[in-house]
């Protein structure tokens, strides 16, 4: 039913966990199933040092989290929210197209919590 | 270990015995039963020898078992036989897709419904049969075992209304046979559907008892077969395999097989309560099927579980919908007003005649931790930390 990459994911999460000292944090849910992703991030200089994922969820749900951390960990902000659903499930091998918005899910959480961070950051100056 | 197989409300193996009887039908034996020569003679006869059967398993006499292709040719049969436009059908909330469906076509057809709902344990209450009736129902269908939960229906009181009310009655009896003594005659119900695959016998072979007197048209028409009840060249292996099969059943039911089985399946309950917090097993406290176990695990999904002990090589099922592919929540669970994160977090364990005590303790040791590793991925469970230690010490298995 699954690619390898998928059930690599799946099996061994990279990057699961609360993150201490996270700074743009969000918690997102697919209100129809019911799937539910949070997702930590420690941004600083526009770089996101370290991301961290929790998930409830189908399988396809964490893996394609598991899979986001890795894409964004070190990456700058900008590159981070040029990531598109299609580039997670590409570098996964493909997901059943029923279980897409798995993908979607963690592009939101992503938006999400850096639009926490701006808003802070905006509040902060 | 090798693969356990935990998921027999779906399907059941073949049992060797049955397979063998079925053997000599495909070769030597093969015939047409409808042939007048000695060879479909001699398939006639064996025919004749599964319905008895049949008889013996389900109550009925010889001459009400009509053999199809399972139950939903059964289920079809009796909904789209029995009833005409302008006609009122009671049924429930949780009837197999098999009932619903045909429901729906019966209303786009100007038959008028009325579903009934249950209760937190998935029972019908007979007395809302009773205040559903109107002048023109024609027929109830109440399904004797839910295949997500196990939980069995009253049918012996919706039996009595529905003679007192002088209504047709059907019940869907797939998940039930084999597992439970059945008598039509006790139930007093008109017709009721069987699947061979659910009792160790073939695939695409089934029963629907039809009692004497029920004015029901066929739904395949061709041949006389079934005594012009349902066309078709009987499915002669099919059949002598679900008249082994049934041979089998009855044997098993009057020697305590249901019994043991319930004792292996409560046990199983009760350890995974005892190592598991926030648990609920659905149907627990109502009668039940003695193999089915359904229960959700707060704070994870029920897809995630399933493929997980998939990887430990044990078969599992849930209605989850990510498994299904369908994006809404397992319709029986809703139907017993659980929120729905419960009812994606669910899971159906149903053990078969083949299903060992090792085999169980197996699985258990899988669940626990493959539980306790979805739990400590979850943003949702939240432990004590007494718990934290215990779900650390279960997810290293």
């Amino acid at each position: 039913m699954y690619s390898s990459l998928v059930m690599d994911h799946f099996k061994n999460t990279r990057n699961s966990g609360e993150l201490p000292g996270a700074n743009a944090v969000a918690r997102v849910e697919n209100p129809v199933c019911g799937d539910m992703l949070e997702l930590s991030l420690r941004v600083e200089d526009q770089t996101i040092l370290e991301a961290r994922f929790r998930a409830k969820g189908c399988v396809p749900t964490i893996a394609c989290a598991s899979r986001l951390t890795e894409m964004i960990q070190g990456a700058a902000l900008s590159d981070a929210l040029a990531v598109r659903r299609e580039a997670i499930i590409e570098s996964l091998g493909g997901i059943p197209e029923a279980s897409a918005h798995a993908a979607q899910l963690s592009i939101d959480a992503l938006h999400s919590s850096l639009s926490c961070f701006s808003a802070r950051a905006q509040e902060n100056k | 270990m090798p693969s356990v197989y935990l998921d027999n409300n779906a399907s059941t193996q073949l049992l060797p015995e049955v397979f063998e009887a079925m053997r000599p039908y495909f070769f030597e034996k093969f015939g047409n039963a409808s042939s007048l020569y000695e060879r479909g003679q001699r398939a006639s006869a064996a025919v004749e020898e599964a319905r008895k059967s049949l008889a013996v398993l389900l109550g009925g006499d010889p001459s009400e078992i009509v053999f199809n292709s399972g139950g939903t040719e059964g289920d079809n049969q009796a909904l789209f036989g029995l009833v005409s436009p302008g006609d009122h059908v009671i049924t429930t909330a949780i009837e197999h897709s098999a009932i619903h469906n045909a429901c729906k076509r019966l209303e786009s057809n100007g038959t008028t419904v009325t579903y009934l709902s249950v209760d937190g344990h998935g029972q019908v209450n007979p007395e809302d049969v009773r205040a559903a009736l109107r002048r023109n129902t024609k027929l109830i269908s109440v399904m004797m075992a839910n295949n997500e939960t196990g939980v069995v229906q009253p049918l012996e009181e919706i039996g009595r209304i529905a003679a007192e009310a002088d209504v047709w009655f059907h019940t869907d009896a797939v998940q039930a046979v084999g597992k439970l003594p059945i008598d039509v005659a006790r139930i007093q119900c008109d017709l009721l559907s069987i699947s061979g695959h659910k009792f160790n016998a073939p695939q695409g072979i089934g029963v629907l008892y039809v009692r004497r007197g029920t004015p029901m048209q066929p739904l395949i028409v061709g041949g006389p077969q079934e005594h012009n009840k349902r066309g078709g060249t009987e499915n002669l292996p099919g059949i002598v395999g679900l008249g082994k099969a049934a041979t089998l059943a009855s044997h098993w039911l009057t020697e305590g097989g249901a019994e043991r089985m319930g004792e292996m399946r409560d046990r199983f309950e009760r350890v995974v309560g005892e190592q598991l917090e926030c648990i609920h097993i659905h149907g627990l406290g109502a009668p039940r099927i003695p193999n089915t176990s359904d229960i959700s695990f707060d704070g994870i999904s029920g897809a995630s579980l399933m493929v997980a002990l998939d990887e430990k090589d044990v078969s599992v099922s849930t209605g989850s919908a990510c498994a299904s592919g369908d994006s809404h929540p397992p319709y029986v669970m809703m139907a017993m007003g659980m929120k729905r994160d419960r009812a994606q977090a669910a899971v159906r364990f149903s053990l078969g005649k083949q299903t060992t005590q090792e085999e169980m303790d197996y699985v258990q040791t899988c669940l626990f931790a493959e539980v306790a590793k979805l739990r400590e991925l979850s943003p949702v469970w939240n432990p004590s930390p007494q718990d934290k230690e215990k779900l650390l010490r279960l997810s290293k298995g």
